[in-house]
């Protein structure tokens, strides 16, 4: 019984048929699933990014103010459009509360998007494809995106920075 | 240990079959949302 | 209290020798458990009734500052408390050894106990704003991160009795041969809580200088990395634990004997020499570690215990289908399951505990936790629905069967109320396994957690999750509302059998 101590030799007890099929296919099932993610980096389009740099949340600004007076196309509610050409390096900055700028890309076309925050942990969660990555302060995460799917997109921040953190949501544009 | 067949655990060898189905259905169907969203890496 | 005899009792039921300084340790630290539990437990619901957004119950500064608070009551103070009773339980009763040290537990209680308060107070003031995670670089008052400190010294030494308790009871003979399966799982918990432990010392002791104004702040993902060593770890330690309440709950159920002691065991190491590392899986849509590394953690280290746990999730159910065929129910596949005893509060528990963990619980956490499938679940609702079917539907129900033991046998009174107790786990188990769904099911539509609104209605480009979410979320509030009196249940026939039920005399 389990609250009584098992009797010697319970080590060479063999196994019940059952246990043994079950732990062969569960070991089986589990080399499958460690082996699928680095198959998924070589056959598949979505997986993480190894490409990141350290950064300080002054210098990240620098870059993007600068990127936002050389591609700035339009504003949104306070928030400067800016439209990239396509295979350039792009950039958004988290804040409390407010992502910047906003984005107006080319379906299909490849980007190297450059994230980071300038204060606290936020999430950049693009709604409705549900994808999402981690905005860090002090690291700037590039992420070679291609969009595949045109239309207007939200930013909404998924990681908890502060009271307002619900209302921090921005947007991109996929044309 | 005896190896009676009515004291085989049958029953919870096709419990852990459909736990293993549900495992495998659920893992390929996520597998299959990601595949549907923008390319990243 | 008076001071107990230090003299053994014999526990009519079991047989097992029970040392005065354990019972009391036992039934002290059980029942601030349950206290946590309740206030942990009302804030869920309020937090609940909040996200189904239709009603919307709290403020948004409330929200946020009593869900800090509901992580730390819940996975840090209910479950810690109950796992110091499941400890000392494991040690000295199992073995029918005298808890060696006592003094040495009674601190455990002390630090706990002062440490939770310190940080409970700290939030509830409004210091302390920044979620069970407390990320850098927000920022909470450096008396928080004391009381975490001290809460988790307290816990070390919990586990430094268990194993003192276990050496004595070696050496000086009062228990010979292997230690039994459920002690072996204890001991498991144990030693990962040590290796978890020191991560939280290592994470929280320079965030405390920090906040003190006394060293600069650490690397945000050194935070998180190192953290998330203290963190998931520390749910390994819950389902060790859990793991064997589920052993003794066959036991005491139907008398269920390991289908295999080796199997088993064996598990239990793994789960040892893999989990303390596999923390990446937290950081899997973060930068600053390669994709390689972060495939390797969570492939090599983290899947092989998750070996353990499949492993587990049929040598129970083997293990108590066995013992009910031997009693005769030999018909089919299933007739044995038809004839177990669903009246039985520990074993309806024990059942749905499986259920919640292994299906809702554990096949969630693989798949989210899969390097690429991380970027369609990180920080939404899926991962809190996943930790809710882990921790809530698995290792708190079990500890909610295993109490319906503990009452009687260690605190010698019967069970209050048996007619609810009957259905209590129904109404938890089920109630909190509807809450789940629903809340990955929405999850999976990119609801965030941690929020407030989850449009953003104030802000300049809302959102509008549409009517199929709203609808999720409601069934989920139904979901808390239904866990919730299964919860309150607990609490109520926990405290009533303290205080009125009939003592049992030995």
């Amino acid at each position: 019984m389990s609250v009584t101590a098992p009797q010697p030799g319970f080590f060479d007890q063999p196994l019940h048929k059952e246990e043994k099929i079950w732990i062969a296919l569960a070991f089986v099932w589990c080399i499958f699933i460690t082996v699928a993610m680095p198959w998924w980096h070589i056959a598949g389009n979505q997986n993480s990014s190894s490409e990141f740099y350290k950064i300080s949340g002054e210098h990240f600004s620098t870059i993007v103010d600068d990127f936002i007076a050389k591609n700035k196309t339009g504003e949104e509610a306070g928030i400067p459009v800016v439209s990239p050409p396509p295979g350039s390096d792009i950039f958004l900055r988290g804040q409390q509360w407010a992502w910047d700028p906003i984005l107006d890309l080319k379906v299909n076309e490849t980007y190297r998007l450059h994230l980071s925050s300038i204060d606290v942990l936020h999430g950049m969660s693009i709604h409705p494809i549900n994808m999402n990555f981690e905005a860090v302060p002090g690291w700037d995460y590039v992420l070679t995106i291609t969009p595949t799917t045109s239309g207007d997109f939200r930013i909404i921040c998924n990681e908890f920075c502060g009271v307002d953190h619900h209302n921090m949501i921005g947007k991109i544009i996929v044309k | 240990m005896s190896e009676n067949p009515d004291l085989a655990p049958k029953g919870s060898f096709i419990l852990i079959m459909v736990f293993f189905a549900s495992f495998v259905l659920f893992y390929l169907l996520n597998w299959k949302q990601l595949a549907a969203i923008w390319h990243v890496g | 209290m008076a001071a107990k005899s230090e003299k053994f009792r014999t526990c009519p039921t079991t047989g097992f020798k029970i040392h005065g300084p354990a019972e009391t340790l036992i039934q002290i630290n059980a029942v601030t458990a349950i206290v946590f539990l309740l206030v942990g437990g009302i804030i869920g619901l309020a937090l609940a009734l909040t996200r189904w957004q239709a009603i919307h119950l709290l403020n948004d500064t409330l929200f946020y500052r009593l869900l800090s608070l509901h992580g730390i009551a819940m996975l840090v103070a209910w479950i810690i408390f109950f796992e110091m009773a499941i400890l000392y339980f494991a040690s000295a009763v199992v073995l029918s050894a005298r808890l060696a040290v006592p003094w040495l537990g009674w601190l455990q209680y002390l630090l706990m106990l002062v440490g939770g308060a310190i940080v409970a107070v700290q939030i509830l003031l409004g210091n302390a704003d920044v979620m069970f995670t407390s990320y850098v670089p927000l920022q909470a008052h450096h008396l928080y991160y004391l009381g975490i400190i001290l809460f988790a010294v307290g816990a070390i030494l919990g586990c430094v009795v268990f194993f003192a308790t276990v050496v004595a009871a070696k050496t000086e003979g009062a228990h010979t041969g292997y230690l039994p399966l459920v002690t072996f799982g204890a001991a498991a918990a144990a030693i990962i809580a040590i290796g978890t432990l020191s991560h939280g010392a290592i994470v929280f002791i320079p965030t405390w200088l920090w906040a003190a104004g006394l060293v600069p702040m650490m690397d945000v993902e050194v935070y998180r990395l190192i953290f998330w060593g203290f963190g998931h770890s520390s749910q390994q330690i819950n389902v060790c634990a859990m793991v064997a309440v589920w052993y003794l709950l066959g036991t005491l159920t139907v008398g269920s004997v390991p289908l295999n002691e080796k199997v088993c065991r064996s598990a239990f190491v793994l789960y040892i020499l893999f989990i303390n590392i596999a923390s990446e899986h937290h950081l899997l849509v973060d930068p600053g570690l390669s994709a390689a590394h972060k495939t390797w953690n969570t492939g090599y280290f983290m899947h092989l215990a998750v070996l353990a746990s499949m492993i587990h999730a049929f040598s129970i159910p083997a293990a108590v289908e066995v013992a009910l065929r031997k009693k005769g129910y030999t018909k089919g596949a299933f007739e044995w399951l038809k004839k177990a005893p669903w009246g039985n509060p520990g074993w309806s528990a024990l059942v749905l505990s499986l259920i919640g963990f292994g299906f809702l619980g554990g096949i969630t956490g693989v798949v989210y936790g899969t390097e690429q499938i991380n970027i369609i679940a990180h920080n939404n609702l899926r991962i809190p629905g996943h930790f809710h079917a882990t921790v809530v539907c698995g290792t708190t129900l079990a500890f909610m069967g295993i109490t319906y033991y503990v009452l009687p046998l260690i605190f010698r009174r019967e069970v209050a109320f048996p007619q609810l107790a009957k259905i209590q786990p129904y109404l938890f188990g089920i109630g909190m396994m509807v809450f789940s769904t629903a809340m990955m099911f929405a999850g999976g539509f990119g609801v965030s957690r941690r929020s407030w609104d989850m449009n953003g209605v104030e802000s300049a480009f809302a959102v509008d999750f549409g009517p199929v979410v709203d609808i999720a979320l409601a069934i989920m509030g139904i979901g808390a509302l239904v866990g919730a009196i299964g919860g309150a249940l607990y609490c109520v026939i926990a405290v009533a059998t303290l205080l009125i039920g009939k003592k049992i005399n030995a």
